[in-house]
């Protein structure tokens, strides 16, 4: 029998100590799961927990995001947030350069304090810092209100909607309805928690099949997209956080219903699906089209620097490519060590909600002998 | 799919990005050692060359150009891109073994034409000889063989300096730099480029080190 106490014991607020051994690298990041890279040893469990919340203050959580930014650990694509050129994910482009050029600095991991990089993200319009913000939804397993999960929708939705051009001409597609209905999902689950018994466990159980249902609509979607004979990669990056979306909605729905296992099943199945649409995607992909686009004529230093600068602009995305998927590996990583320690996963979800206080959770692993 | 098996699978596909980017790099930067020396070569040129048959010209002296310069560093390309993927992990070693070992990428090979000028790549040598021979080139060498007076007029009298007025030297340029954007930096051709070669040799290699790490 697990007490409250202990399932609080496994829970801290992750923006202190934690953070600066990540930035230090003395710890290193792959999705959710610190790893000692000494050791190569486990030592915990990263879970996002809300970043629109009332308490939760966004400047903080990007410098968290921050924290990561550091060339071992390949960071979360924070600077890939801010967007790529052209790309209107904020208000206006001016904004996103203004954006693009403080998060750059965070991905280079030049910012070495939290405070420098709040006093940066002061200039910041209050969206901005939320769309940044909304990119870190997807550490662990889902437990954020729907306020926080609708917002992330509505931006990947935007995004999709800004870049392609047939979602405009298809407003009632099947696209559309499948963005709507993954906000459905993500209210439904939201209202779960407030059922009790029976009446929970149902719903969750119906979240989960259907967001299997919208898995597989955006990984055909995202399938569609990179297999055209001239891919557009920004496209294809909207329609890929759908499927970590909706493969993040389905591994929290079962996990709340203590299915442990058909919930590692799920985060697996998401991990193997998203590998397998963008695992092979890489700089090189990124690269290709803009060196074309460039017009610099090979065997000139100017194709040199045109390499050079088409280089630096894929990283951001390429980090994204990655990063989605090591979030997607990791997703479920905690469930197995809850199931050890016979913590079930709702009462730690549960408690998880319950720390309103703060916008990332850490779970250690225990030693074992 | 373990945590760890994730990490090494991106660690592959880090290492496949900075050797295709390197790749590039390294085909690039000899492309503009390659272009220099050939305009060192220029001076060679007859009025024929530049006006009939530019690529007869520029074709083979970037080929042999090109061969000298990039063998080297190509071996040690991949000698260095095998050695990395094998220190990954230990389920790699054989596919890094095998780059390391180089011979992966077939570049146009030359031969010396023997009378002192500059070695003739053997497709073209052949082609010149076959049924792949235009009617640019036969014009231009009928023109040659019967017209020696006026080859011989160009290249005496004719300065570079007038040459380059009439945009002559330029058509070599032009026609060495067509030779680079396609034999050697293409993405596509038949026979592959050898920037397309050296990009698929790592891109099998990716695909087989991704293959043994699922």
């Amino acid at each position: 029998m697990i007490t409250a106490a202990l399932t609080k014991l496994v829970l801290q607020k992750a923006s202190g100590g934690i953070l600066d051994l990540v930035q230090s690298g003395a710890l290193q990041a792959f999705g959710s799961t610190l790893v000692d890279p000494t050791s190569r040893r486990t030592v915990g469990y990263l879970q996002a927990r809300d970043t629109l919340g009332a308490a939760a203050d966004t400047a903080k959580v990007v410098a968290s995001l921050g924290a990561f930014a550091n060339p071992v650990t390949a960071p979360f694509g924070v600077a890939y947030a801010a967007g790529k050129t052209g790309f209107a994910i904020f208000d206006t482009q001016r904004t996103s350069h203004r954006i693009e050029d403080k998060l750059d600095t965070v991905a280079e991991g030049v910012l070495r304090s939290e405070k420098k990089l709040e006093d940066g993200l002061g200039g910041l319009t209050a969206r901005s810092r939320s769309t940044v913000a909304l990119q870190f939804l997807d550490i662990g397993i889902n437990v954020a209100g729907f306020a926080t999960l609708g917002a992330r929708l509505d931006e990947i939705a935007v995004r999709a909607s800004a870049i392609d051009a047939g979602f405009r001409e298809f407003q009632e597609s099947q696209l559309t309805l499948a963005f709507t209905n993954l906000k459905t999902l993500a209210r439904s689950l939201d209202e779960g928690w407030r059922l009790s018994g029976n009446a929970a466990t149902n719903r969750w159980q119906s979240v989960a099949s259907e967001a299997l249902h919208l898995q597989d609509q955006f990984e055909a979607r995202s399938r569609g997209v990179l297999t055209r004979p001239d891919p557009d990669y920004l496209l294809a990056d909207a329609m890929l956080d759908a499927v970590s979306f909706a493969n993040g909605l389905r591994v929290a729905a079962l996990a709340a219903c203590n299915q442990i296992n058909a919930a590692r099943s799920a985060a697996e199945d998401g991990a193997r699906v998203l590998d397998s649409l963008s695992g092979r995607v890489g700089l090189a992909e990124l690269v290709r089209p803009v060196l074309a686009a460039s017009g610099s004529e090979r065997g000139t230093r100017e194709f040199s620097v045109a390499l050079a600068k088409a280089n630096e602009d894929a990283r951001p995305l390429d980090r994204k490519f990655r990063q989605r998927e090591a979030n997607a590996l990791t997703r479920a990583a905690p469930l197995v060590s809850l199931e050890r320690r016979g913590i079930r996963p709702r009462a730690w979800l549960e408690e998880v909600r319950s720390l309103t206080e703060t916008a990332l959770v850490f779970m250690p692993e225990p030693e074992r002998n | 799919m373990d945590f760890g098996i994730g990490v090494l699978r991106h660690w592959i596909m880090a290492w496949r990005d900075r050797q295709i980017i390197g790749g590039y790099e390294l085909l690039n930067s000899t492309a503009i050692a390659v272009r220099n020396a050939f305009e060192k070569q220029l001076q060679e040129a007859t009025f024929l060359d530049a006006a009939w048959h530019p690529a007869g010209f520029a074709n083979h002296r970037i080929d042999a150009l090109f061969c000298s310069l990039l063998r080297g560093p190509l071996d040690e390309f991949f000698r260095s891109a095998g050695t990395e993927l094998a220190a990954l992990d230990d389920r790699l070693s054989e596919i890094g073994s095998i780059l390391a070992e180089g011979g992966l990428v077939e570049l146009p090979v030359t031969q010396d034409p023997g009378d002192g000028s500059a070695p003739v790549p053997t497709s073209e040598a052949s082609a010149s000889h076959g049924e792949d021979m235009t009617l640019l080139a036969r014009v231009g060498g009928a023109l040659a063989s019967g017209a020696g007076s006026i080859s011989s007029y160009a290249s005496n009298t004719a300065d570079w300096l007038v040459q380059d007025k009439i945009g002559l030297r330029n058509r070599l340029r032009h026609a060495a730099a067509a030779r680079i954007a396609t034999t050697w930096m293409g993405d596509i051709g038949e026979p592959p480029p050898v920037l397309s070669q050296v990009v698929r040799a790592i891109e099998v290699a990716t695909d087989e080190a991704r293959i043994k790490t699922w």
